[in-house]
Formats: structure tokens, C-alpha cells, sequence
């Protein structure tokens, strides 16, 4: 039997005015991979960071003990812990796009702590972050690392991170959420690349995850945790075959699946609600030469009738977002014309357009005004409705707020409400002037699982009972398969595939379709 | 880079016609006329004629105008209708009284307030980061006369330190003339160190949660690598932009300061031209100040790239 790598037994870390962590005992063998699940506030990333003694300022480890190879890291000097901290074990944080210092180059960046723990000439550290560059399969790593983070995507970040991590051979890894912000096949990518690398290094690896299918298809252990407890452990694919708990029932049920039951596609008959005509968008290059003019969207045609759920799927990079915007009048197109209900619109949009249509956005963190209530955001589209009075528009807000799930929390402000609250207000906003179609662009991408597919039942059931047309932007093809009658497929600006959802994700014609459902993580 | 430095030096440009535009039609228009100043209130129609005429103010605005942009465009900028000094040579040689201690003050500041406004970002909450804020703030607070007369009180007459009245060219006695910038320079640069404090605490305290800090130390560097490395370099950014507009303010001249201190700098130059309706000097007075501003801030777009790379695609 394997000693294991990591061993954390009765681990216990508080706030200030809270237990976070209650008693915890985990195990990480060389060469194999744990997924903590769970959802935010569960306390697994507190656990992570306890490992590295990296806990967030006012919050400290009450007990517990946590070894590293046999060395107990509770017990350990700061100046000991540092040599632990890169050296022995390697962490790759969730946000690719903040986890890089904005202000230095790539290279100096991933040979920083490479010259930090080991005695290496500069030009020694630069060859090996070359070497683990190309093992990474990044093209022309000379390049990459007189680069600046800014000029590479979320993914490419997140390989770049990996190497830097993986350059200085740690026993353990802790990856917390590191693809949460990335596409599915960002998403792939990458964690094919830490589990080969996992593998040949023999590390063990300690995934965090909200996403019960990713621990599904990359774990060979899994414990589950929820509000600072361990409630269910063992391994991976036996627990999430038959899983004990009701908690962890209720985590495996809000994994977005293939429908049984299609989502029945409206009869298309009559003048199509929306007509998309060889739609374009170009961005003008940008100061220096090195960022050329590109085509976001590039010659997209599509219709859309009255109570249609669109589903828009792509990668990052492919325009759906764009696509959203155009439509809106949000960007301006290069060429191509949008019609509405027959009539071609213009830019600007005319606000009798902009009085039928609404936009759902993805981060509601952002989406909301921080100083006003929710009754009033919600009741702000209808400021236009001239033979309303003002408690009158309250009225239909507080309805509709109620319609969501959220009676009585008019009077409250965004930032008492979770994020899925919050996108609850942001789709009662959308709503309450009764639009006929709605841009919901990544809604669900910045919430929980369990979260997640809240959300979607909500917009399903309002989308069916109101009737309004949908056109539901999402990188995540499960979520697109369980609510939309009809997909566009998006890559490069083209749409590459079109077709009844259900269809064409079981039988994907186009082969980048094929690469997403099969990076698209699920049971 | 160079387009951009380019774009830069050609906005400039109309700013400075503008500017030129600008001065020249409202020093007309403030009610007195320099004749009357020079020559008292006793003097009788024909002299203040007779002034006017030598001086060029009996001619149309608009031909004034074009002879003194004409001038000025090829570098004369004319002469003092007091003292008949060139405005050129009068306005460099109280600059080089200023800007010394402008560029002492600014300096100091910066480092004072990069230094403490780091240390109080890390303690945030603590004693040191109440302490520091607090004195931050009651340094801002304080009128940069009233600092300047208490330093004079205790370190020149209490102390006897430092000189009191008068000033010293650097050509005449380099060590005369930098006890005579001590002071000044010091009341300066406090009360400057108290805003640049605040806006490095304010941003170090963001960058300081962010993940490449964390990352960083989980990389294992220490505090003083992670401080130096990661968190200034991105926190110092916004400070740079403020520090590039207090030097561009106070180059344009020390008013204050220089009153207190008895020294012939720019700012006091501008009020007596003003007071003297001495037309030429103030036009060239101003004109130069908004070039230092624009000088300035140029410098300051050109450093900024080194602390955040994006600008230049932006």
C-alpha cells in the first residue's frame, strides 16, 4: 500500500463569527486524483488553502492536522512553509484571467519560482520553461514569454499556469476550480493536460470542483462536502453511480442532462418574429499592428418564431456573444440586416424595438446597480409605460419578483442576495414589460450547479408560459440540450450547424459540434 | 510605441493653441490697464496715451493678437511692459527657482506615500493602517501656508537650523542654496504625501486581493518579493497618474509656498504680472505653465506601459 501524499485529519477553520471547515479527513495518494465537490460556501476552498497555510486575513485553522509526505505542515515555520509552498506543492487557481500578474512577462512570470527554490542560472530556469512549454503544446514558447498575459485567452492563461506549476515536479497539486471560467473544450484541454501531466509525475492531485460531471469523468476518488462537513466520500464513479446521501443525490440530480422528453419546437408557421440576414460584425484593429481587424461574426443567417428557445452554443472566441449584441443593436454590424416581427431595423435601435426586446446578462454581480433596490431595478423598463403610475409599476414589479421566487425582497438590496438570487431579479427584470424576445447571454455560466439548474427550470417555465421568444447563449451545450428546441452551433464566427437540439447533439454532422459534445463532461 | 508617442506630442498641440487663444483674450478682459498701474492715478489722458501707444495697446485686439502669436511661434514672447526684461528669460530664470523644489517635494511624497500606503494596505484594519490614514488625512487637511509657517517658526527661529528670509542661486553657492530649499521643499511635500498616500493604500488594498497575489505566495516567495514583485508594480499604476498631476500643477507654480518662503519662484511672478496687468508676462507665464502640464503628463503616459502593458494595444 501507497503512503498517501496528503493527509489531512480533523481540520477545523473559522471566521471570525463562523465555523467554515468542521473536523475534515482527506486523503491524496501519489499519482491520484480527488475531487472536493461542493458549492460556494462549502468550505472546500478554505480546506485547499489551509493545506498551504494561505487562509484568506480573519480567518484561521482551529485544528487538525495536515501532512505532506509524513512532514506535518500545521506544525511548520513560516520559513519552512515557503520551501513547502511552490516546491512541493503546486497550486493553479480558477481564474485564469486574474491569476497572472498583469504587469509581468510570461517568461519572468514562469521562471519565478523555478529560480526561487532551486540554484539555476537564468538561462538554465529558461530552457526547462521552454521545455515545459512545448510539453504543454504551446507553439513557439520563445515568443510566448517575452508576452504579456493580456494578449493570450482564458484557456491558453490556464496551460501557461500549468506549466509554471508543473516546471517545479510538486507532490501534490491543488487545482481550485481551474476551469470553471473556461469552455468545454478549454475546459478538456486543459484537464487532459494536468491529469497526463498528473500522471508522469507521479503527483497527487487535489481538485476542486463545483461540477459533479467533471469529478466524474477526471476523479478516481471524490468527497463531497457541503457547509463545512464531508458527507460522502469514496470512489468517484461508485458514488456518483449510487450515491448514498440525500445531499449528494440532489448535487448528482442538478447535473444538466439529456433530456428524456424533447423540448417540444413550436409549430414554425407564419412570418418568422426574428430574421437574421447574412450578418456581420467586424473589429477594427487596434493601435499597435500586432492586433489585426477581426471578423467576430461572419455572414450568420438564422430565423427565429414566435416562442422558439434558441439555444446559441460555442467556444469562447466564436461570436455568440456578438451574435446577442448585433441582433440588439449593441454593436454595430459590418454588413447584413436584421427584421423584426418583418420591419428592418436600423441603428440605432428604435425604442419601439427596445420596448419588445430584452437582454439577460451572465455576471449578475455586475448586471445589478449595487444602490438600487430590487423592486426599483426591476420596475426601471417600465419608466416608458406612460399610463402607469408609479405604484402601479411597483405592483408589477413585486408580482413578477414574486413570480421568481423572491416575494418580499423588493425593499433589499443586490448585495444581500446570492448570485442565483440575484439572477432571478436580473430575468424578472427582463420580464416585466413583456417582451417578445429575450437575449439571455450565458446566464447560468457564473452560478453553481444546483444553481444552475434553478435558473433553468425558471426560465423554461416563464419562457413556455409567456410565450416570448428565446435566444439562449451558452458555452455549456448540457444546459443548451436540456431547455432549447433548436441549436445554433457557433465556431469562428459562423454558425457550423443548425437543427433541432435533441438531433443534432446526438448526431453531430459538423466536426466541431462532434468535439464539443464530446468535451461537453457528463454521466 | 512610436504612434503612440506620436498621437500623444500631436494632440498636444491644439491644446496649446487653445490655451494661447485662451490667455490672450481673458488677461483683456479683466478690468485695468497697465498704463494707469505704471504710471499712478495722478497721470492725465495724454501720458497714459502716449504709455499705451509704446506699449502696443492702442492697436486693434485682433492685430495685437497676430503680432504677438507671430512673435511668439518663433520663440520671443516679448517683454515686460514693467521692467522691459524679456518675458523669456524672466519666466526660465524663476522657474529654475521652483521647480527645484517641486521636484524634491514631489519625489518625496512618492516615496513616503508608496512606502506607507503599502504598509497600511497590509495591515488593513490594524493600528498602523488606522494611524496612517488618519495622518494622511489630517496632512491633507492642513493649509500648505499655515505648514509652512510652523516649520519656518520651529526649525528657523526656534532652531535656528535653517535660513528664514531669502534665497541663493544654485550658481552662486550650491550648499546656501539647497539650506534655502529645505524647508519649503519638506512643507510641500507633505502635504502632497497626504492625498498620494491615500490613493496607494486605496489601490494596494485591491490588487491585494486579487489572485496572482495569492498565487504568488503560493509559489513560495516571501512577503517582501511578493510586495515588490507583484503587488507595487500594479498598485502604483493609479498613484503614477496622480503624481504626474500634482507635478504638472505645482511646476505651473508655488504661489503659496513661495510667499511664505520669500522666494522669486514662477507662482509669485504670476501674481505680481496679474497685480501689474503686465499682459506679456502673464500670457507667457501661462502659456509656459500649460506646456510643463502637458510635458508632464506625456512623461507620465510614457511610463505608464512599464506598470500595465495594455495600455499601449488600448
Amino acid at each position: 500500500m501507497t503512503p498517501s501524499a496528503l493527509e489531512i485529519s480533523g481540520l477545523s477553520i473559522a471566521s471570525s463569527d463562523k465555523l467554515l471547515v468542521k473536523g475534515v479527513n482527506l486523503g491524496v495518494k501519489h499519482g491520484e486524483i480527488l475531487a472536493l465537490a461542493g458549492e460556494s460556501g462549502s468550505g472546500k476552498s478554505m480546506t485547499a488553502r489551509a493545506v498551504v497555510s494561505l487562509l484568506p486575513p480573519g480567518v484561521r485553522r482551529l485544528s487538525g492536522s495536515i501532512r505532506l509526505g509524513g512532514d506535518d505542515l500545521t506544525v511548520m515555520a513560516d520559513a519552512d512553509l515557503r520551501k513547502v509552498r511552490g516546491k512541493r506543492v503546486g497550486m493553479v487557481l480558477q481564474e485564469p484571467l486574474s491569476s497572472l500578474n498583469p504587469a509581468m512577462r510570461i517568461g519572468d512570470q514562469l521562471v519565478e519560482a523555478l529560480l526561487w527554490h532551486e540554484k539555476l542560472s537564468r538561462s538554465e530556469a529558461r530552457q526547462r520553461a521552454i521545455a515545459m512549454l512545448e510539453r504543454v503544446r504551446i507553439d513557439d514558447a520563445e515568443a510566448l514569454l517575452r508576452a504579456y498575459p493580456h494578449e493570450f485567452s482564458g484557456g491558453m492563461r490556464q496551460r501557461i499556469m500549468l506549466a509554471s506549476v508543473f516546471l517545479l515536479k510538486p507532490e501534490l497539486i491543488i487545482a481550485d476550480e481551474p476551469t470553471t471560467a473556461l469552455d468545454a473544450l478549454a475546459q478538456r484541454e486543459v484537464l487532459d493536460l494536468m491529469v497526463e501531466l498528473g500522471r508522469d509525475s507521479g503527483a497527487a492531485v487535489l481538485l476542486i470542483t463545483h461540477n459533479l460531471a467533471l469529478a466524474n469523468r477526471y476523479a478516481d476518488s471524490l468527497a463531497v462536502m457541503n457547509n463545512g462537513d464531508i458527507v460522502e466520500s469514496g470512489q468517484a464513479r461508485v458514488v456518483l453511480a449510487a450515491p448514498a446521501q440525500p445531499y449528494t443525490r440532489k448535487l448528482v440530480e442538478a447535473v444538466p442532462r439529456r433530456s428524456e422528453i424533447a423540448v417540444p419546437a413550436p409549430r414554425a408557421d407564419g412570418d418568422p418574429l426574428l430574421s437574421v440576414r447574412g450578418l456581420s460584425v467586424e473589429y477594427p484593429a487596434r493601435g499597435a499592428a500586432s492586433v489585426a481587424a477581426k471578423r467576430a461574426l461572419d455572414d450568420v443567417s438564422f430565423d427565429a418564431w414566435k416562442g422558439e428557445f434558441i439555444g446559441v452554443v460555442g467556444g469562447s472566441g466564436s461570436g455568440k456573444t456578438t451574435l446577442g449584441r448585433a441582433i440588439m443593436g449593441l454593436v454595430s454590424p459590418s454588413s447584413g440586416s436584421v427584421r423584426f416581427v418583418g420591419e428592418p431595423l436600423s441603428m440605432p435601435r428604435s425604442p419601439a424595438f427596445r420596448a419588445r426586446t430584452q437582454m439577460i446578462f451572465q455576471d449578475p454581480y455586475s448586471s445589478l446597480d449595487p444602490r438600487r433596490k430590487l423592486v426599483d431595478a426591476v420596475a426601471d423598463p417600465l419608466r416608458h409605460e406612460a399610463d402607469l403610475s408609479a405604484a402601479e409599476r411597483r405592483d408589477r414589479a413585486n408580482a413578477l419578483l414574486e413570480k421568481v421566487g423572491l416575494g418580499g425582497f423588493g425593499e433589499r438590496l443586490p448585495h444581500q442576495l446570492s448570485g442565483g438570487q440575484r439572477q432571478r431579479v436580473a430575468i424578472a427584470r427582463a420580464l416585466v414589460r413583456e417582451p417578445d424576445l429575450v437575449v439571455a447571454d450565458e446566464p447560468t455560466s457564473a452560478l453553481d450547479m444546483t444553481i444552475q439548474a434553478q435558473i433553468l427550470v425558471l426560465l423554461q417555465t416563464l419562457q413556455a408560459e409567456r410565450g416570448f421568444t428565446c435566444l439562449f447563449i451558452s458555452h455549456d451545450l448540457a444546459a443548451i440540450e436540456q431547455v432549447a428546441s433548436r441549436a445554433l452551433v457557433m465556431d469562428g464566427g459562423r454558425v457550423v450547424e443548425t437543427g433541432d437540439a435533441g438531433m443534432i447533439f446526438a448526431h453531430p454532422a459538423h466536426q466541431f459540434t462532434r468535439a464539443l459534445v464530446e468535451a461537453s463532461p457528463r454521466f | 510605441m512610436l504612434s503612440y508617442l506620436a498621437k500623444r506630442v500631436l494632440a498636444a498641440i491644439p491644446t496649446l493653441l487653445l490655451v494661447g487663444v485662451a490667455v490672450f483674450v481673458l488677461v483683456r478682459l479683466v478690468p485695468g490697464d497697465p498704463a494707469q498701474v505704471m504710471l499712478g492715478d495722478s497721470a492725465d489722458e495724454e501720458s497714459l496715451a502716449a504709455a499705451h501707444a509704446a506699449m502696443g495697446l492702442d492697436k486693434p485686439i485682433f492685430t495685437q493678437f497676430t503680432i504677438w502669436a507671430t512673435n511668439a511661434l518663433q520663440g520671443d514672447l516679448g517683454a515686460s511692459l514693467m521692467t522691459d526684461e524679456s518675458v523669456g528669460t524672466l519666466v526660465l530664470d524663476r522657474f529654475a527657482v521652483s521647480a527645484p523644489i517641486v521636484l524634491i517635494a514631489v519625489a518625496l511624497a512618492t516615496i513616503v506615500a508608496v512606502l506607507l500606503g503599502l504598509w497600511a494596505a497590509l495591515h488593513q484594519g490594524k493600528a498602523a493602517d488606522l494611524a496612517i490614514v488618519t495622518g494622511a488625512t489630517v496632512l491633507l487637511s492642513i493649509p500648505t501656508f499655515w505648514l509652512g509657517l510652523m516649520l519656518l517658526l520651529v526649525f528657523g527661529l526656534k532652531l535656528g537650523w535653517l535660513p528664514v528670509v531669502g534665497y541663493v542661486p544654485f550658481s552662486e553657492d550650491a550648499h546656501e542654496a539647497i539650506r534655502f530649499l529645505v524647508l519649503p521643499s519638506i512643507a510641500l511635500a507633505l502635504v502632497e504625501a497626504g492625498v498620494l498616500t491615500r490613493m496607494m493604500r486605496a489601490s494596494a488594498v485591491d490588487v491585494l486581493r486579487l489572485d496572482y497575489v495569492l498565487h504568488a505566495h503560493a509559489k513560495g516567495l516571501d512577503d517582501d518579493t511578493v510586495l515588490a514583485r507583484h503587488v507595487f508594480p500594479n498598485a502604483f499604476a493609479p498613484t503614477l497618474t496622480l503624481v504626474g498631476l500634482i507635478l504638472g500643477n505645482l511646476l505651473g507654480g508655488i504661489a503659496v509656498i513661495e510667499t511664505v518662503f520669500t522666494l522669486p519662484g514662477l507662482g509669485r511672478l504670476m501674481v505680481d504680472a496679474v497685480l501689474a496687468r503686465d499682459y506679456p508676462v502673464i500670457q507667457a507665464c501661462l502659456l509656459f505653465t500649460a506646456s510643463i502640464y502637458i510635458v508632464v503628463n506625456l512623461v507620465v503616459d510614457l511610463i505608464y506601459p512599464v506598470f500595465d502593458p495594455r495600455i499601449v494595444n488600448r
